[in-house]
């Protein structure tokens, strides 16, 4: 019976055993004394036991990243990538934001925890959006091209990842209006020159603008081989074409894009997937090719998204 | 004049089952309903405030992807804890700070002597250890106490202590017989005295 005392202390007993201790306490009184020597040994567990309060805003968070989590692992509408039909995104800001509401309607929370949210989830949201713009452009490229831009044809110092930017807006395929600062990095910032005014640019002056072609993203940057280089063309829905830019310091960590906490990247195919780290299931490192530089891949299955100014 | 929300007054299985079926509503009442209980018990036993909140929300990740796998009457409570301590243990790993199950363990497991060696200190025990110590010192020398226990332990410590909960719930949170449990909170409150014991050999010198 010894071996419930603890429990009996703690209410920790189902109730037929608590009955039964009930009884061998009121028939011993070794037992009594075990008992109270166990309750002076727990009390100075009582010293910590005042409650530890919550964050006051962890039922708004936890509530907007299973909304965000909805949002990103909602199925996709069937879309070929070359069918040149409209593409909608299946799951846009503003569902995010519906979503989260119905989870918030009867917990009592209101107004400013709906900003809250969506000083979170939007940029997010907003980053996706943004990519399914260029994925929309992209496809209807390789459509026209049978591949997507070939940024190595131009001539150097020219023939960065950042210029497939200009050359969809001069392809008349995506809107002039479109931002490459990432939302998650800070206000709308369209591409600085269309593809003439870059042509007509100084080599000097073109080294300052390169970053800010594509800004916040990373173009993918084919890959070579013996055969030579090897501008992206579609291979498959699990190949990323763009995505958030690799950290600035280029350490091995996430985009800064969101904080560290991942990158959103557009694949072949239209779907943008969040990553929380960088490698696929057949290469390890999507901002880096197998020898570990910022260049083209070595291989077909070796994917390199580099940012604005690297050439491939 | 308030009206109360149906989904308040619940039960926390109605809500679940409610959930299930597809009233999204009940499920930020269920989380709003264990915040509290829950966030307490993950900061106690990461001893992190931010880990703590990172496995709180992929706790309640977890329920709302999962939901499906509920069985429908099923206890809410321990159900919930167990989700969390097994997503407790997972960030402790990736964090490189989960203790790999020791031989200590399985000792620890394997006597039934912890109760009567606890029983004759407290037996033989002169005054309160710890009675020296006061308020804000005596908190964070009981909390330091119980951090230093290995998991295994510390676990079953603030579940049945801290948390409350019955040694049929720990068990199965745990995925242990109850006589483990019984054992292992004999074997925590044991070292606690030792550790207490010497805490106040340490002041007197």
């Amino acid at each position: 019976m010894d071996e419930n005392l603890v429990g009996y202390l703690l209410h920790s007993l189902d109730e037929k055993s608590e009955r039964e201790m009930e009884a061998y306490l009121a028939s011993s009184a070794e037992a009594r004394n075990k008992l109270e020597n166990l309750r002076r040994g727990l009390e100075p567990l009582e010293a910590d036991r005042e409650e530890i309060a919550p964050p006051p805003d962890l039922l708004v968070r936890t509530l907007a990243r299973v909304a965000e989590y909805c949002s990103q692992t909602l199925p996709h509408a069937p879309a070929s990538p070359r069918s040149g039909g409209s593409y909608r995104n299946p799951w846009r800001r503003v569902d995010v934001l519906v979503a989260a509401a119905v989870l918030l309607a009867a917990v009592g929370v209101g107004v400013s925890a709906l900003a809250h949210l969506r000083n979170q989830a939007a940029p997010l949201v907003e980053c996706k959006e943004n990519l399914h713009q260029f994925g929309i452009a992209l496809n209807a490229y390789h459509e026209q091209h049978h591949q997507f831009p070939d940024v190595s044809k131009e001539v150097p110092p020219y023939n960065v990842a950042g210029m497939f930017v200009p050359m969809l807006i001069n392809a008349g395929l995506l809107s002039k209006d479109i931002t490459v600062r990432c939302p998650g990095n800070g206000p709308f910032k369209p591409t600085p020159y269309t593809l003439d005014e870059i042509h007509a640019m100084s080599a000097d002056n073109f080294a300052l603008t390169a970053p800010y072609l594509a800004c916040c993203y990373a173009y993918s940057l084919g890959y070579r081989d013996e055969a030579g280089y090897h501008a992206p063309s579609y291979q498959g829905a699990g190949f990323p074409l763009v995505s958030d830019r690799s950290p600035r310091d280029q350490g091995p960590g996430n985009s800064f894009n969101h904080g560290g906490t991942g990158q959103n990247v557009l694949f072949q195919d239209g779907h943008v997937k969040f990553m929380t780290n960088r490698s696929l299931s057949f290469d390890s490192d999507i901002f880096r090719n197998r020898q570990g530089n910022i260049e083209a891949g070595c291989d077909p299955n070796d994917v390199v998204v580099g940012p604005s100014a690297v050439s491939p | 004049m308030d009206v109360l929300d149906p989904l308040t007054t619940c039960s926390d299985e109605e809500l679940l089952g409610s959930f299930r079926r597809g009233k999204r509503e009940a499920f930020g009442v269920l989380v709003r309903r264990y915040q509290g209980e829950l966030y307490g018990y993950l900061r106690r036993y990461l001893g992190d405030s931010t880990l703590a909140e990172d496995v709180f929300q992929n706790t309640f990740l977890q329920v709302y992807t999962k939901i499906g796998k509920y069985d429908p009457g099923r206890p809410v409570r321990p159900w919930l804890y167990t989700i969390a301590t097994h997503q407790a243990i997972d960030a402790l790993r990736r964090q490189g700070r989960q203790q790999a199950v020791s031989l200590e363990q399985e000792r620890v497991n394997g006597t039934g002597d912890e109760l009567h060696y606890l029983l004759d200190m407290l037996e033989s025990r002169g005054p309160d250890p710890l009675e020296h110590s006061q308020g804000e010192e005596m908190r964070q020398l009981v909390r330091a106490s119980v951090n230093r226990l290995p998991d295994f332990l510390k676990q079953v410590v603030i579940l049945a202590y801290y948390q409350g909960l019955k040694y049929k719930d720990i068990a199965d949170i745990m995925d242990i017989p109850v006589g483990t449990v019984k054992s292992r909170l004999h074997a925590a409150l044991l070292r606690l005295q030792e550790a207490w014991t010497g805490a106040s050999l340490f002041q007197d010198i």
